[in-house]
């Protein structure tokens, strides 16, 4: 291209140009602003949808949770159930529709209703939760399997994902369907690894812990695996 | 060269990259070609996200404000270091960061109102009861936040909290749990024991001089006793001074007179005054002399003030106008109320404001304490102050004349300073001077401890300073038979009765083993046997050593479990354990139900959502500058 092109060349120069192209500049700036706004927009709607679910999740905490020791109403309850009810409907990829089904399946166990409890967190773990969401849901449906007794059911939930650092609640859990199931050997073995994870990552003492261990000591198992029989010095 | 980029501009490429460049510029600002990225350190990085070094700092200054409110001023500096508390804070920050990136992940937010409701009934913010616009603003600045990125921060914090809950809360309990649980913690077991008492063999063991000889040369490397030094020093503060520096009358008297002056300065007096406005026509004038008529028939001055006084601010009060402390008036004023003795009222003053008659309601700080009873005081204060003075003098001198000395007490004899010295102690330290790292770290330094040298100016405070020097070194050593005799008899006596104890406790467990009866046996050995029937673990009649050895036994199968085994204080106990009983959930009453579920349920969902916090941790990517 010359460089010496005189103004009146450009300029027809730049028409040329804006002949040829000038269709797809303006497309692609308009693909841009709309874009730009529709994000905007879609964030917006977004925000605004976590706000409401928000607001309805705090009045469904604060119907739900009780003093210990106290129980709820009737009108507590169905109250609680409506409103996670209508969060599961409305919010099922957030915490707050995910968390209302925990806070069914809670419910469902006081009522007795282990099969209810079981569909809750099956609902929940079919939102695709989130990766720590899913640990936790999944330790809670395998103690509602065991209660249930559907014993391998139980087992293959906790199986089917790599625990990560659930892994010494998921041991334990395991320990307490094993022996269920009338295998203390191995709920024996459960529980010790759920210990020596627990002692690996520093978490506090658990006595409660300690004693199922204890308590499934056989004088074979004592001989081969002795655990510190006296703390000395407390 | 602006020609070649001229020519090189036109074209395709070039248009594109302008629109590319002006596209951001138009619709969001400069800002967005230059965010803030680049400026500021970062302290560390979550998944991307920045934790600034200025939000660590904010962090770390209000932790250490709430460690002061809380624990007082005498935490240790050591304690509430910025550098000691950096990495705890900067954890708990990353911690907040991924709980709330979390949160961001699972959709969740908080609507502005709700924040403003909560705000409202904060009540940080409020002053009697009712919200503080002004409160707000300032506790915000304190902490160095402005109300938007407060809000910021409070929503993670309630979207923290929200999810915290939501998981916790939903956690529950299980009837197989239940029972299983209450079969183990309220388990009882029942057991015989008897305690082989180790002070009774040892009253009865005796070591040679043989063995503790046989015993040291074998063990030499036992008895080191490390390196101690002995140190004199010149402690140096304000107060110790005080005792040296007098304070004569005439400096007291002086000293009070000038208080006087100031005293004089502060007297402050309660007028009140009746305000007529000057009014054109000159009728003031007239009302002037009917107020005067009825003030010196004797009219209260106060009801005046109500009936004719134009000051709207005073004249309901009686044209009370308060305290001054002879400034507050207009001049002609002021000097007008100067004059007045008490209760005394004016003549006619005229100011700006109009023509005044002054009352003189109350004088106050009028009388000056009495020279005998401010002595004390101002003897103390001027003590201080001197030795204050001399202090700052003396670390001079007290510097020079240390730096070269041979020792510290004729430097102590020329300055007129106690010199003290101590007894020997190691790099442990101490007690008292000794105990101190500073002073330890001085004393121990090379330049004391090798070359001899008096140490620099320790400063334990800003009114405090240390100077030491060495007086004895006694190096590394290992301490001669004679010094630990008693303590190696004491050992060996221990061991030898400690071993009779376990051999004399195997038997009777070999014997019981082969069928024998612990009450027989130890009845033999002249011991008594304790009756355990039906022991909780929350037991605490049994000794705590016992009770433990007792639940971690092997569960009795057609005979008793026995176990022999030494506690810490050197005793042997022989336990058999006949029986153990699981615990029965339905046998407990209601509330000890209650209290058990909610219990357990508290304890697993602690366990469960801590595992949930480790686990976003273990899924971030953590940088830490």
């Amino acid at each position: 291209m010359s460089a010496h092109l005189t103004e009146e060349e450009q300029l027809e120069a730049l028409k040329r140009w804006w002949k040829e192209n000038g269709k797809n500049t303006v497309a692609a700036v308009v693909v841009a602003v709309v874009g730009y706004f529709g994000f905007e927009f879609w964030q917006e709607n977004t925000r605004l949808a976590a706000e409401t679910a928000s607001d309805k999740y705090q009045t469904l905490i604060e119907s739900v949770v009780v003093a210990p020791g106290q129980s709820l109403s009737d009108v507590q309850t169905a109250t609680a159930v409506s409103l996670a009810g209508e969060l599961k409907s409305e919010a099922p990829g957030s915490f707050y529709g995910q968390s209302a089904a925990l806070f069914m399946a809670k419910m469902a166990v006081e009522a007795e209703q282990l099969d209810k409890a079981e569909a809750e967190l099956q609902w929940l773990l079919a939102q695709n939760p989130e990766r720590a969401i899913e640990l936790t849901t999944r330790l809670r449906l395998s103690r509602v399997q065991a209660a249930a007794e559907k014993y391998d059911m139980a087992l293959a939930t906790l199986t089917s994902v790599e625990p990560g650092s659930f892994a010494a609640n998921y041991a334990e859990v395991r320990g307490d369907i094993l022996l269920a199931q009338g295998k203390p050997d191995q709920a024996r073995a459960a529980y010790q690894l759920a210990l020596k994870l627990n002692a690996d990552t520093g978490s506090d003492q658990d006595r409660l812990l300690e004693s199922k261990v204890n308590d499934l000591t056989s004088a074979s198992t004592a001989s081969a695996e002795p655990l510190a029989a006296v703390e000395v010095q407390q | 060269m602006l020609q070649s980029i001229r020519d090189n501009l036109k074209g395709t490429l070039a248009f594109i990259i302008i629109g590319i460049i002006i596209v951001p510029l138009a619709l969001f600002g400069v800002d967005s070609l230059f965010s803030d990225s680049g400026l500021g350190q970062n302290a560390a990085q979550v998944n991307g996200d920045d934790i600034s070094e200025r939000d660590l700092n904010r962090a770390i200054y209000l932790q250490k404000q709430q460690m002061i409110a809380r624990f007082g001023q005498n935490l240790p500096a050591d304690f509430i270091s910025d550098e000691s508390l950096r990495q705890p804070v900067l954890n708990n920050l990353i911690e907040r960061e991924l709980l709330s990136q979390g949160a961001a992940n699972l959709s969740m937010a908080i609507s502005s109102s709700k924040l403003d409701q909560i705000i409202l009934a904060s009540s940080q913010f409020q002053t009697d009861g009712n919200f503080d616009g002004d409160k707000f603003v300032a506790v915000l600045r304190n902490m160095g936040y402005t109300p938007a990125t407060y809000k910021v921060l409070l929503e993670r914090d309630l979207i923290n909290n929200q999810l915290q809950l939501g998981l916790s809360a939903s956690d529950f309990p299980l009837a197989n749990e239940l029972d299983a649980n209450a079969a183990l913690s309220l388990q009882s077991r029942s057991f015989t024991f008897t305690t082989l008492s180790k002070a009774k063999v040892l009253a009865n063991t005796a070591i040679t001089a043989e063995e503790v000889t046989a015993f040291y040369s074998d063990n030499k490397s036992q008895f080191v006793q490390p390196e101690q030094v002995a140190i004199e020093y010149i402690d140096l503060t304000p107060d110790t001074l005080m005792a040296k520096v007098d304070v004569s009358e005439a400096e007291i008297d002086a000293q009070y007179q000038k208080n006087l002056v100031e005293f004089e300065a502060s007297i402050e007096r309660r007028a009140a005054h009746i305000l007529l406005e000057l009014k054109e026509d000159g009728s003031e004038q007239a009302q002037l002399q009917v107020l005067q008529a009825e003030l010196a028939a004797g009219a209260v001055f106060a009801d005046l003030a109500k009936t004719y006084s134009e000051d709207v601010g005073s004249s309901e009060s009686g044209g009370d106008l308060g305290f001054s402390s002879g400034d507050t008036f207009p001049e002609a004023f002021e000097v007008a109320l100067a004059e007045l003795e008490l209760d005394q009222i004016s003549a006619a003053i005229e100011t700006d404001a109009g023509i005044h008659i002054i009352k003189l309601l109350e004088i106050r700080g009028a009388d000056a304490p009495s020279l005998a009873e401010q002595t004390p005081k101002i003897s103390l204060n001027l003590k201080r102050a001197k030795a204050e003075a001399k202090f700052s003098e003396l670390l001079e001198s007290l510097a020079e004349q240390t730096y070269n000395a041979e020792n510290l007490t004729e430097v102590g004899a020329d300055l007129d300073l106690a010199v003290a010295k101590t007894e020997l102690f190691d790099r442990t330290g101490g007690k008292g001077i000794t105990a101190n790292s500073k002073i330890l770290a001085a004393v121990f330094s090379d330049d004391v401890l090798s070359d001899g040298n008096s140490s620099d100016l320790i400063e334990l405070s800003d009114q405090r300073v240390v100077v030491v020097k060495l007086i004895q070194q006694v190096d590394s050593h290992i301490k001669a038979q004679s010094v630990v005799s008693t303590q190696i008899e004491s050992q060996l006596k221990s061991a030898k009765a400690e071993q009779q104890l376990q051999a004399q406790g195997a038997g009777i467990v070999a014997a019981l083993a082969a069928g024998g009866n612990l009450q027989e046996l130890a009845v033999a050995a002249g011991l008594s046997v304790e009756d355990a029937k039906s022991v909780l673990r929350s037991d605490t009649t049994i000794d705590i050593e016992i009770a433990q050895q007792a639940f971690v036994l092997p569960k009795p199968k057609g005979s008793d479990e026995i176990s022999g085994f030494s506690t810490s204080n050197g005793d042997f106990v022989v336990l058999s354990l006949s029986k153990v009983d699981a615990g029965v959930f339905s046998s407990l009453n209601e509330s000890e139900q209650q209290n058990l579920a909610d219990q357990l349920t508290l304890k697993t969902a602690a366990s469960d959502y801590q595992a949930f916090r480790d686990e976003l941790k273990q899924l971030a990517e953590i940088e830490i500058r």
